[in-house]
């Protein structure tokens, strides 16, 4: 009974509300986080269209359902091994500020 | 003949009888459905709670038994209105707050680990048709809200402002984190056994109880239920005679008390769910036609099973955090990951063989596995070796009873 | 309105908000809290699309794990980011314009393809039927097998990195 294009209207301003915070923010687990979001946007928006193709067709079409959960997979690394080398670049250099990470600047 | 009926089924009775009242006053089926759901759960967290109040009396009387003591008796007879008096007295309390604690955290911890413990009860089969809700996920469902306990645990530890809160919550969501790996595993293994990740279905398909086909999983998952609780002897996280009280030192009145609830729901819960995976929910003799009896066979399996949980709390010393660590890590995960390989084989190899076959494998794989597993674990401990104080016994002052010779000199 | 889309209606809501207040918030620790507000939001979308298999898995690995992980970085980081520092670089205006016009183009593309008004109703297909087949894609040679061991590779090599980082130098080994 809900459109489709309320489901993707939503991801979008998810979406976008996610490339705000990932280009704006200082900290570097504040970045992340933004990514988190963006990645659930997609989510939503690989499902609802998962769910509309399910229903044309007739029967559970797989494709849509095999790449939402290799995007949770694929974020679920992604933040273990992001959040480990945020935390060793701490240890090193006691600052977790995105631009102070600078060392091979130019 | 009527008042049979109502009690043979008396869920299912009251069910139509409010969908009759309904459809008299006009309302839609969509409202119908919502508003039966909201009776429905508003009545299954109601005696949820209340069942904590029988569990706190019982758990006090026996622990006080098996330490050689009664337990209370000066309020009524046999001190049945002692938590009674404990509630009064906690919700009177007043709520100290710290200077400056982090007001949402603070607030919202004590309510969450609540939370995640009520929704446990959604899923849990009373009997054939009686369930909260049918989720056909329910094992992941379980998985999950046991996660929202640990976020309750990380925020009162955050909220309170106190480093030793949060080093004592960060312990203990540690301890709970690691215990939700084997549990998972044993949890595959249920659902390969019988091919459905609902509650409902693997109630169902029990013919023969899956803790006879796997005991091993079975004290698997109790262990790493207890110890998702943060019962003892996993209780290191609140350690009552050694930190003060662990992650909720700073809480006070209802928050304390809500954090004291959710800890004795949550051990009757998981028995509750170890009663349904493994030993067959409510089935039992005549639980079929008589629904009111399926529920009576699960109240008491997992009774059974919640006794023995506090049978091992009150006998056992607690564990350090590196000993718990590497039980999870060194012996259960491992074990379990074997479990899971080897049943899932000797599934497909015997998927159409006799029941009697299939039953004697599984025991003697479970059995096979557990000694495997015992003797790789001993060889992992390192006992550290003593160190000689001195080697001639004193000539002095030796009592001579075995329970004080000592072996190390002096 | 059906009840269901007053549901969406409200649940789309706070997780636009709760995702407004995690990039928006001075107080890390308040804005990975509001994360998991979110997250939880995007479930109950999931749920909504009728996949709850889905709906579960984000409760378990986002919120049972992910978040709190993140929640354990914040609090292991936080002693050197002072939290009354302004948390947005200077030119954050400028991003949020470039965003709001990034988001209506994109909404407007979206709205030109023929299947934006079509409406969902629920799947013939449900519940169980779908997971089974699912599972059984995944396993499938001629399915998902090869995206399904390619991901667990990645995992793998997820796991030994992290346990590689966080080793302590010396040859001991951290938690």
């Amino acid at each position: 009974m809900i459109p489709l294009s309320w489901y993707l209207i939503v991801a979008a301003v998810l979406f976008s509300v996610g490339m705000f915070g990932a280009i704006s923010r200082k900290n570097a687990i504040a970045i992340l986080i933004s990514i988190e979001l963006m990645l659930n946007a997609v989510n939503i928006n690989i499902l609802a269209f998962w769910h509309y193709h399910s229903q044309t067709l007739g029967y559970t079409d797989l494709h849509g359902m095999v790449f939402a959960a290799i995007v949770i997979m694929a974020a679920a690394a992604e933040v273990a091994i992001g959040l480990a080398l945020i935390i060793a670049v701490y240890r090193q250099r006691k600052t977790v500020v995105a631009s102070e990470v600078n060392a091979l600047k130019g | 003949m009527k008042i049979l009926e109502f009690l043979s089924d008396p869920i299912i009775v009251i069910q139509e009888w409010i969908i009759q009242l309904f459809t008299n006053w006009g309302v839609t089926q969509e409202w119908q459905t919502f508003l039966l759901y909201l009776i429905g759960s508003a009545i299954l967290g109601t005696s949820a709670l209340l069942i904590t109040l029988v569990l706190i009396w019982a758990e006090r009387k026996i622990i006080g038994r098996l330490q050689d003591r009664l337990g209370p008796n000066r309020i009524g007879p046999w001190g049945i209105f002692q938590p009674v008096a404990d509630m009064l007295k906690i919700f009177i309390k007043e709520h100290i707050i710290p200077d400056e604690v982090d007001p949402i955290p603070y607030h919202i911890a004590p309510i969450i680990s609540v939370a995640s413990v009520l929704l446990m009860w959604a899923i849990v089969p009373f009997s054939d048709n009686v369930r909260g809700s049918d989720l056909n996920v329910a094992i992941l469902f379980l998985l999950g809200v046991g996660g929202l306990g640990e976020l309750g645990v990380i925020l009162a530890g955050w909220g309170s402002n106190n480093k030793y809160s949060m080093l004592a919550a960060f312990r203990a969501s540690a301890q709970m984190i690691s215990y939700e790996v084997p549990m998972a595993i044993v949890l595959l293994i249920v659902v390969i056994l019988s091919g459905s990740m609902s509650l409902g279905d693997i109630v169902s398909s029990q013919n023969i109880a899956n803790i006879f086909l796997l005991p091993l999983g079975a004290l698997i998952f109790f262990i790493a239920s207890i110890a998702e609780n943060g019962r003892a002897p996993f209780d290191l996280a609140e350690a009552e005679s050694e930190l003060v009280a662990g992650f909720n030192m700073e809480y006070s009145g209802l928050k304390f008390g809500m954090f004291y609830v959710a800890d004795f729901l949550r051990a009757f819960t998981s028995s509750v769910i170890f009663a349904s995976i493994f030993l067959g929910g409510w089935r039992g003799p005549g639980a079929e036609q008589i629904p009111i009896l399926g529920f009576f066979y699960l109240l008491i399996k997992s009774t059974i099973i919640w006794f023995i949980g506090v049978w091992i709390r009150g006998s056992m010393p607690r564990f350090r955090v590196d000993q718990m660590m590497a039980i999870t890590w060194k012996f259960l995960t491992p074990l379990s990951l074997a479990l899971l390989i080897v049943i899932a084989f000797v599934n497909k190899l015997l998927a159409n063989s006799s029941q009697l076959i299939q039953v004697v494998v599984f025991l003697i794989i479970n059995f096979v596995l557990f000694y495997i597993g015992f003797l790789i674990s001993n060889k992992l401990i390192n006992e550290k070796v003593r160190m000689e104080v001195s080697s001639h016994k004193r000539v002095l002052a030796q009592p001579t009873n075995i329970f004080t010779q000592p072996n190390s000199g002096g | 309105m059906t009840p269901l889309q007053i549901v969406f209606l409200l649940v789309s809501i706070v997780t636009i908000f709760s995702a407004i207040l995690v990039v928006s918030l001075q107080k890390i620790f308040h804005a990975a809290l509001w994360l998991i507000v979110t997250l939880m939001g995007v479930a109950i979308l999931f749920v909504l699309l009728e996949a709850s298999f889905f709906a579960a898995v984000q409760i378990l690995v986002y919120i049972g794990a992910i978040a709190i992980i993140l929640i354990f970085a914040i609090m292991l980081t936080r002693n050197i980011m002072s939290d009354e520092e302004i948390q947005s670089n200077r030119s954050w205006g400028l991003v949020l314009l470039l965003v709001l016009v990034f988001a209506v183009i994109f909404i407007n593309q979206l709205s030109q393809s023929a299947i934006f008004n079509s409406i969902l109703y629920p799947l013939e297909v449900q519940g169980q039927d779908n997971i089974m087949a699912f599972g059984q894609g995944l396993l499938d040679p001629a399915g998902f097998a090869l995206p399904f061991e390619l991901a667990s590779l990645l995992l793998l090599a997820a796991l030994v990195g992290g346990v590689y980082l966080a080793m302590d130098k010396k040859g001991g080994e951290a938690k």
